[in-house]
């Protein structure tokens, strides 16, 4: 079942909502950057991102 | 179809099912069950006397239940073979014979009722699947009164009622008093372009379905007015538009807007239509005699999944097949030898269908003239010693070219070298190793690492790259004259499936600062869904880079298409930079937390393979006891 989640880029930090179902495997991307480098947040994942380094977007 | 059943070289098995199939390009075997048709197709000159006698009437599927047929019938007018069929579930019985008032009239003694299925086992060297389509039930969406109201029909009903083979001989009359309607509504889209609620999809032919209808209805009668409420009108393709003004120009009104509100006069039968009219923004009340709901098309569902199971076809999320290939090879099946034609791929229209049916034809008649297949020089071979039989390869490979595995039977899984396309996934998912992709062996790809990271490691990034999008991209990046750092390193492989965990793990052991793992988009890999795999892959090592107190965003992620030479410049900037905000400090750090990783890592594939090894030896053993 989807449901709305909370990713977040690799690349750029960006945090942005996602309607998720882990039973689909699909394309996803940020929406700042374009990168597809983004994961589902997880605890352990948004206390890392303080320390995170990040591209700067131009 | 005449043509077809009078060719010398087509054979036609009508009223037939495929069972089983089996083998591989050139190379199938396919079981086929004839049903019992009880009647000698042969023979039967289609007189009509068995059905002029047969008491049992049910409604006619072919006039959408417009009018009645016997238990024993012809299929539709011009069916070929021109024989009369009976319909078993709909008789009387025939074992005991209930009633057999068609054996006794028949002059021709061509009614059997003691037929019985038939199998017959052929060999094929190519497929067609051309099983089509079904139309949208609009039972679904019951706010246009479908359920409720008599003259609110479909448009496949209204077809029937306007053809001159129909139940009314072409005379349209309306269902509830049989009236010829004056004013005739067109919903379009029902069951189409509404994603929360039935298709997302656009049905591609109900547009011009229903301006055709449009313009027969002024043909039948001059003083008749159609109104059409629509979404938007699409009539692009050949003299498609002329036929739409000429439609207008026939008087015909298009609303811009759905009916919010459908109710029907219980004394008269008129069907009120209240819609928005998008143009104007006001809110319209129509009286009709009769509306027709211009239901989409769905995929196959009777007989349609067993065909693909069957061939091992996959599904796009709309549920038609998926082609190897939306524009190099759109009528080629993933599976080689397998080719689609017609609405099993996508809705479309006849001509659309005739061409693809022409190109598919084409394309199995060329392979099957070769007499031989051209195989891929990159393909995976497995060997025996090591293989635990998870069955793993086989699961994960898009052309399902390994055979399944069995370890009770001692059934090793093998690829089928026809089949394989080198795409390598197998060989990545493989946690055994046991899996080697010709060309692109893991020895040679880490060889490649060692080489980038052996001067200088933390000046450089190590990105993997697909051959036929990401590669690809790099190039039309050269080829535009577009700069980008280089600090990245690319090492290609044919499809970024091919990318095992251990070359990102062997990379960060050899100091790798920065690694990239960029393939296809979803939509355009060439392995159909090979880049899925990579995805699954990397966010597993990032979980593990996590455990291991490393940041997983030195792991990073593109999909590249080969136009997207901008898109490949920028990333590739993007990873310098990255680059240039990693510390030689954390990059030791990691280097000792994945060297010890991978030396547990490779302890237990020590075993597991060792493990392996002793069950192959028994089974080998046992297979000897046996012989």
């Amino acid at each position: 079942m989807a449901e709305t989640t909370t990713f977040y880029c690799l690349r750029c930090q960006h945090r942005f909502p996602v309607l998720y179902d882990p039973k689909e495997v699909k394309e996803r991307s940020c929406p700042r950057c374009g990168s597809n480098s983004v994961r589902k947040e997880t605890p352990a994942a948004a206390g890392a991102q303080d320390r995170s380094p990040s591209v700067k977007l131009k | 179809m005449m043509d077809a059943g009078r060719h010398p070289k087509v054979e036609l098995l009508t009223y037939s099912e495929v069972e089983e199939i089996s083998g591989f390009v050139g190379n199938f075997r396919a079981r086929i069950r004839r049903k019992a048709r009880y009647v000698d197709e042969k023979a039967c000159t289609s007189c009509g006397e068995c059905a002029k006698v047969c008491p049992v009437v049910v409604p006619d599927e072919y006039q959408q239940g417009l009018s009645s047929r016997k238990a024993i019938y012809l299929p539709f007018p011009q069916a070929v073979p021109s024989s009369y069929a009976l319909n078993i579930d709909d008789c009387l019985g025939v074992r005991p014979i209930a009633c057999g008032k068609c054996v006794e009239v028949c002059d021709k003694k061509c009614i059997d009722l003691d037929m019985e299925d038939r199998f017959l086992d052929i060999e094929i060297g190519t497929v067609v699947v051309a099983t089509g389509l079904d139309v949208y039930d609009p039972r679904e969406q019951d706010e246009y009164g479908y359920t409720r109201f008599e003259n609110v029909i479909t448009s496949m009903e209204f077809e029937r009622l306007i053809c001159a083979g129909g139940p009314t001989g072409g005379h349209l009359i309306r269902p509830s008093d049989r009236k010829t309607p004056k004013r005739i509504g067109f919903v379009q889209c029902v069951g189409s372009r509404a994603p929360a609620r039935a298709a997302p999809y656009c049905s591609n032919v109900c547009c011009m379905n229903t301006v055709k209808d449009t313009l027969l209805i002024a043909e039948h009668d001059p003083d008749a007015v159609s109104h059409v409420f629509y979404t938007d009108m699409r009539a692009f393709g050949k003299g498609f538009e002329d036929l739409y003004r000429r439609s207008r120009e026939a008087g015909v009104r298009y609303v811009r807007g759905l009916p919010g509100h459908v109710e029907q006069d219980p004394k008269t039968g008129d069907v009120r239509v209240t819609v928005e009219n998008t143009l104007t923004g006001d809110l319209e009340r129509y009286e009709v005699d009769m509306l027709v709901l211009s239901v989409g098309l769905v995929p196959k569902k009777n007989g349609g999944n067993k065909v693909k199971e069957l061939l091992a076809l996959s599904s796009t999320s709309d549920g038609f097949v998926l082609e190897a290939h939306p524009k190099l090879k759109p009528v080629d099946a993933p599976t080689r030898g397998v080719y689609f034609a017609g609405c099993v791929e996508a809705p479309k229209d006849v001509k659309d269908s005739v061409t693809q049916a022409s190109a598919a034809a084409a394309r199995a008649g060329a392979l099957l003239a070769a007499g031989r297949v051209k195989i891929e020089a990159i393909t995976a071979e497995i060997e025996r010693e090591g293989c635990n039989f998870c069955g793993r390869c086989a699961r994960v490979c898009p052309y399902h070219a390994i055979t399944e595995s069995d370890k009770k039977r001692g059934l090793y899984p093998v690829v089928i070298q026809a089949a394989c396309a080198g795409c390598g996934t197998c060989a990545a998912e493989c946690t055994n190793d046991t899996i080697t992709m010709r060309h692109f062996t893991d020895l040679q790809l880490l060889g490649q690492v060692d080489a980038i990271l052996e001067e200088k490691p933390m000046e450089k990034v190590v990105a993997f790259a697909c051959n036929w999008c990401s590669y690809a991209g790099g190039d039309t990046c050269g080829t535009s004259r577009l700069q980008y750092p280089p600090s990245v390193r690319l090492i290609r492989t044919m499809c970024s499936g091919r990318v095992d965990e251990d070359f990102v793990w062997h990379a960060f052991e050899k100091g790798a600062p920065l690694v990239l793992v960029s393939g296809c988009h979803f939509s355009d890999c060439h392995y159909i869904s090979a880049v899925t795999w990579t995805q699954q892959r990397v966010e597993k090592i990032w979980i593990q880079m996590e455990k291991l107190g490393m940041r997983p965003e030195r792991l990073q992620l593109d999909w590249i298409s080969a136009a997207e030479g901008q898109k490949f410049a920028r990333v590739m900037r993007q990873m310098d930079e990255l680059l240039k905000q990693i510390t030689p400090e954390e990059v030791e750090e990691s280097k000792k937390a994945v060297a010890e990783f991978l030396r547990q890592k490779r302890e237990k594939l020590e075993k597991r393979k060792a493990k392996a090894a002793e069950g192959a030896g028994a089974l080998a053993a046992t297979a000897e006891e046996k012989s």
